[in-house]
């Protein structure tokens, strides 16, 4: 796939989505596109199936209906092929990083970095201690993941996850159970990583101030009509949403003034 | 302070009153179904106040009032609480907002146990395994050096001083029965030839296999369980890495190289064993003794030993594996995880042994 037609594919698209489990519908004939270097946030009250989306987004579970389409390709397909596309294609952050316990943290990025990016040796770990360094965590390579903080493993994961370049990166509640300046700063930290690789970005969150700060559109769940009621900017959102449901979720959240974002 | 009373007021014309006073932080409760009971008997009519004027009260009050109030309902009677205190009315607001609602309960029947089903799911585990070790020396995935050394230790190395311990023992139990009962006969000498075919034939593999599916099967269970609750596995799956490649190729290989080593270790052990009894009880020259053993044993017996303990290995090792790899994702599902590890790898291992007896017996090894 070349360049340009590599911008006109949406990032991720969901097409008609039903997510599930058993015979229990969450979500409903979901349609939604993320273009690429663009910022979604997915909110809605706990249970509403935000996780289940993202699994299915990510291509571990597969939707009672529908498909999904990340830069033009199933995700389970291309998890399924064992290929290189996958890693390439989308990295996830999981909810309290997931990092891989037996390993340091250089380990952990070098992994996807010693299967599919082809280098060797010197050049893996040099990869991989810059991707650390990039998050903040240069002088931990060596660190096991039970060894540092909750807010230093969400960085960790978001290296291992970066370390392929993906175009696509997927964050399970980026701020949760991080202190006020922590999680400020995991959020200066996406906004540099899209600003720097224009990787498209969706994440869960319930955090207000984070969603309001780096979010550019904002899909919103909802249980009681098992749909996603509204997909749009902040502002748009918060101003004037035509769902009682919506605006009770935002009251009371400033918009801020952003200077040269443009999609 | 007053116990805490329930007591009934007026007769059947007039409509019931039931008055609870007293101290109702301590003390007998009367229980509220007994209240109810003798409520129902007492009345035939439709409309029941509860004058509520406790001295003091806790959450069990609450309840109390709570179950009444369901209670009398379920009976289509009417019920009005008054006079209650303002803490005890919010807070049977607050447990009234939200009224119970039937969860959907997994349906038993889709879960039940089926044969074909779960003979099904461990033939693909195989399955995949195998075609994990294919992908592996295609050099489609790059095997985590460091990980497989560690892996080599534990299941080997670290396995050494309770294969010694098990092993030497055995030998010893072997030379007393053997000493005892061959000296009935006047075949002293054959203790050696008893030991010997006995520990290299049957009690090293089994031995060795058994300790190590309670040592080494438990730990990769647990490990890859855990992993499984914590999400890293999903974590391997999202970055394209099978998680059968990762971590049930490996440790299968570690145990499939390491267990022979250890079974030749532990058949000269309990040799060792055995020689420590049998030569002060039986007057043998220790020399005549290990040449004895040695010509006893021939190249077949030990190949078979040897093969049993791979087969045995390999067993162990996917066992424990796939028990990890679907276990549920709870503490509780990590204990059933090693449970199930080391209890079907016992098992397994001795039917195996018993059926590769039965061929060799055939093939007059």
């Amino acid at each position: 796939m070349t360049d340009a037609v590599q911008q006109l594919v949406p990032a991720v698209f969901a097409e008609n989505l039903s997510v599930g489990h058993g015979g229990d519908v969450l979500i409903n004939g979901l349609t939604l596109s993320v273009g690429a270097g663009e910022i979604l946030a997915i909110v809605g009250r706990s249970g509403c199936g935000k996780s289940s989306l993202m699994r299915i987004f990510i291509g571990l579970e597969r939707p009672m209906a529908g498909a999904v389409h990340l830069c033009g390709m199933d995700p389970a397909e291309l998890l399924l092929a064992g290929g290189v596309r996958a890693p390439s294609t989308y990295g996830v952050m999981f909810q309290d990083g997931a990092l891989w316990t037996s390993m340091t943290l250089l380990e952990n990025v070098s992994l996807p970095l010693l299967n599919y990016s082809g280098l060797r040796g010197d050049d893996i770990r040099d990869l991989a201690a810059f991707k650390l360094a990039l998050v903040g965590l240069a002088g931990s390579e060596d660190a096991y993941p039970h060894e540092i903080s909750g807010g230093m493993a969400k960085r960790a994961a978001i290296a291992r996850a970066m370390a392929l370049d993906p175009a696509i990166l997927f964050l399970d509640e980026p701020s949760a159970g991080l202190d006020p300046h922590t999680s400020r700063q995991l959020d200066e930290l996406i906004l540099q990583i899209r600003a720097c690789y224009g990787t498209a970005i969706v994440f869960v969150s319930h955090e207000l101030r984070s969603i309001a700060h780096i979010a550019d559109r904002v899909a919103f769940l909802d249980m009681e009509t098992k749909s996603m009621l509204q997909v749009a900017t902040l502002e748009e959102i918060v101003t004037d949403s035509p769902h009682e449901a919506v605006r009770e979720f935002f009251a009371g959240v400033q918009v801020p003034r952003r200077e040269g974002v443009e999609i | 302070m007053k116990l805490p009373t329930f007591l009934l007021e007026g007769d059947g014309s007039s409509g019931l009153r039931i008055v609870l006073s007293g101290n109702w932080k301590s003390g007998d409760f009367p229980s509220v179904r007994d209240c109810v009971e003798k409520l129902a008997a007492a009345t035939a009519e439709s409309s029941i106040e509860v004058l509520a004027m406790p001295d003091a009260w806790d959450s069990r009050f609450v309840a109390f009032l709570f179950v009444l109030q369901k209670l009398i309902e379920e009976k289509k009677l009417k019920i009005k609480i008054t006079q209650l205190p303002d803490g005890v009315a919010r807070l049977l607001n607050l447990a009234s907002a939200v009224k119970a609602e039937a969860r959907g309960v997994v349906n038993p029947k889709a879960t039940r146990f089926s044969v074909a089903d779960a003979l099904a799911t461990r033939l693909r585990f195989l399955g995949d395994t195998v075609k994990g070790i294919f992908r592996l020396f295609c050099r489609r995935v790059t095997p985590h050096g460091s990980g497989f050394c560690r892996l080599l230790r534990q299941a080997g190395l670290e396995s050494l001083p309770i294969v010694s311990t098990v092993s030497f023992l055995i030998g010893v139990i072997l030379g007393f029965i053997g000493s005892v009962q061959l000296a009935r006969f006047g075949a002293s000498l054959f203790v050696a030839n008893l030991v010997g075919i006995a520990v290299v034939r049957e009690m090293a593999p089994l031995m060795t296999a058994v300790v190590l599916a309670g040592r080494v099967g438990a730990a990769f269970s647990a490990t890859i369980a855990t992993m499984r609750t914590r999400g890293e596995i999903d974590a391997l799956t999202t970055f394209g890495i099978p998680a059968v490649d990762f971590l049930v190729v490996p440790r299968v290989m570690a145990m499939a190289l390491m267990t022979p080593l250890l079974c030749i270790f532990s058949s000269f052990v309990a040799i060792g064993g055995g020689m420590a009894v049998a030569l002060p009880m039986l007057n043998i020259g220790s020399s005549r003794y290990v040449h004895e053993t040695a010509a006893s044993i021939g190249v077949c017996v030990f190949c078979f030993g040897v093969v049993k303990s791979i087969v045995f290995a390999l067993l162990i090792a996917s066992i424990a594996c796939r028990s990890g790899m679907t276990c549920d994702r709870t503490a509780e599902g990590v204990g059933r995880a090693t449970t199930n590890a080391v209890v079907n790898a016992i098992t397994a291992i001795i039917v195996a042994d018993a059926v590769c007896d039965a061929i060799a017996t055939r093939l007059l090894i």
